[in-house]
């Protein structure tokens, strides 16, 4: 590929953690779900880093988890915090269906 | 001898007071002696950033031309935005909340500030991450005005955790390629071996970038944020944090020069140049749509920044210092609209703009001037900008992106018309003044200035932005 050669097996794990777990953090509506789909792809996209750059780029691979560690713990608080003012966690995930409740004074 | 201290220091000045700001809005109480303190931070930092100096900073950062034209800019804008925290975050937030929303402005801001002192692709996405994860914790605590905002907040960080991980995999696949996360490496490592690998990583890099800079139509996120978020994550995100990402993607963008001639290069520049036509379009179409005036910068905001992108993809050092000269045109925009409507309730329908400018005179003249901007009136700072954008376009002869920019400014005059009409044509109704709505006033007074004062004369941030340009037009 390019001046390292990461291992093809744990690449292709890499990619398929990341893209499956990006995919679902996009479409998937319930919030818990996508807590965990977005976990997911920052630990595929740690795994891709750490294939790609080797011990050189450890830190950046530290740096992918730390900062999933931290988006998933701030996305579980929304999540919560979702459950209690609109009743459930299925928050539509593009959003459409929230905002025309709201916009119309319908649901709040 | 004073002037060399000054500029020594400054770097660490401008990266610790944020910090410190962020610490006393926490730690100090009453709210209203933590805004003071906090608010002395952020002038004291916005003071700093003017006497930054290229040469080294503290802690292995760096300070370039490009630096010393984006600092001010970040600083002096998320200062007004930090002083005006203390009517927004009070209104906004939840009881108790304010000091929080304060303290993770302050945070978000220094993560913004950060990556513009970035000298290597991890640093840069370590500040990068506290900047985005801040503004969309800051959105989420406007949920007490508005409950939208906490699907607007969860939106915004599921958009801008991807955009981070194709900034994580992309400085991955460039050291891959180059044993290197400095993108002055380029020129050195470029090769018909590597150069795959390298334009997939500077793909993902710009795709990341532009995604966290609200370019259309990887900004998903961007209309509920602006439109239901906190008034003070919006204002932030506009003002510094599209600014901030948009440095970043400017150095990207650069780099990619590296490969001179190289027919996938050029057909990289012009990709990059479509995306930001794509932009300008879809942005101003939107906006044109749009029936909340947040909503309708959101949209706004992604027609300039694909002017931007369209100045990039131009390349050289004019194609460079237009993109920067427009930044902070954007950036003076953006404050003066979002700044105005901010007086506002936690929503701004288009219809509660009718007779804004007599309830509100100077949120309404900062508005006034703000469209003007956006719509590149003469005798405002954007009318210079957009004229340069023109010119880079058609240096490189690229017709098709001029009239893109040409195209969005003319859609500009409806939507930038859309909002002016209603101000002073209408009568309004009764002023209604909160205390601590003064302390927005800084925001508006410095949107004025700068979007009508530099206008007058823009000759000193037109050098900068020039030197700025030869910087990232001469990356190897």
């Amino acid at each position: 590929m390019g001046v390292l050669s990461p291992s093809p097996a744990l690449f292709a794990m890499g990619v398929i953690i990341l893209a499956a777990g990006a995919f679902a953090a996009l479409v998937i509506g319930n919030g818990v779900k996508r807590t965990m789909a977005l976990l997911a792809a920052h630990i595929g996209a740690a795994v891709l880093v750490a294939v790609l750059g080797g011990s050189a780029l450890a830190g950046l691979a530290v740096l992918t988890l730390a900062a999933g560690v931290g988006a998933t713990m701030l996305a579980a608080a929304l999540t919560a915090r979702i459950e209690e003012a609109y009743g459930g966690a299925e928050t539509h995930a593009l959003g459409l269906i929230d905002e025309r409740a709201d916009h119309n004074g319908a649901a709040t | 001898m004073i002037g060399a201290w000054l500029g020594a220091i400054a770097p660490m000045i401008v990266l610790a007071a944020p910090v410190c700001a962020a610490a006393a809005a926490m730690l100090i109480t009453p709210f209203r002696v933590a805004w003071i303190v906090s608010s002395a931070l952020a002038a004291l930092t916005a003071a700093a950033a003017l006497y930054v100096t290229p040469g080294p900073a503290p802690f292995g950062l760096a300070v370039d031309a490009v630096t010393v034209i984006a600092l001010p800019v970040l600083a002096v804008a998320g200062c007004v935005c930090m002083i005006a925290g203390g009517h927004l975050a009070r209104a906004d937030g939840e009881p108790g909340a304010a000091s929080a929303a304060l303290a993770l402005g302050h945070l978000s801001w220094f993560g913004w500030l950060g990556a513009a002192f970035a000298s290597d692709m991890i640093v840069a996405l370590a500040f990068v991450v506290i900047g985005w994860m801040g503004l969309s914790a800051l959105a989420a605590l406007g949920a007490h005005a508005n409950r939208a905002a906490l699907t607007s907040a969860l939106r915004h960080l599921v958009w801008c955790a991807l955009a981070s991980l194709a900034l994580a995999i992309g400085a991955a696949l460039f050291f891959n390629a180059t044993g290197s996360v400095d993108g002055a490496a380029l020129s050195l490592a470029a090769s018909s071996a590597t150069a795959r690998t390298l334009m997939l990583a500077c793909a993902l890099l710009l795709i990341g970038l532009a995604a966290l800079a609200g370019v259309a139509p990887l900004n998903g996120w961007a209309a509920p944020f602006y439109g239901a978020g906190g008034r003070m994550a919006g204002l932030l995100q506009a003002s510094v944090g599209a600014f901030g990402a948009l440095v970043l993607l400017g150095r990207v963008a650069a780099s990619l020069e590296a490969f001179g001639e190289d027919a996938l290069a050029r057909a990289f520049a012009v990709g990059l140049a479509g995306l930001g036509a794509i932009s300008v379009i879809t942005g101003s179409i939107q906006a044109i749509g749009a029936r909340d005036a947040r909503r309708l910068c959101a949209h706004a905001g992604a027609a300039q920044a694909g002017m931007i992108l369209i100045a990039f993809a131009t390349g050289g050092t004019g194609g460079f210092a237009a993109g920067l000269f427009h930044m902070a045109a954007a950036s003076a925009c953006m404050l003066g609209v979002l700044g105005g409507v901010s007086v506002l309730d936690a929503r701004a329908p288009m219809e509660g703009l009718v007779g804004f400018g007599r309830r509100a005179p100077l949120a309404g003249a900062a508005l006034a001037v703000g469209a003007l901007g956006l719509m590149a009136a003469p005798l405002t700072l954007s009318f210079l900008t957009r004229w340069r954008l023109i010119e880079s376009a058609l240096a490189a002869q690229w017709w098709w992106a001029a009239g893109a920019i040409i195209i969005g400014s003319l859609a500009a005059v409806g939507y930038g018309g859309r909002l002016l009409a209603p101000l002073y044509l209408s009568r309004g109704g009764e002023s209604d003044r909160p205390a601590w709505r003064v302390s927005i006033a800084p925001l508006h007074i410095v949107a004025i200035a700068a979007g009508i004062g530099l206008g007058l004369n823009a000759s000193a941030l037109w050098r900068a932005a020039e030197r700025g340009g030869a910087v990232l037009g001469m990356t190897p």
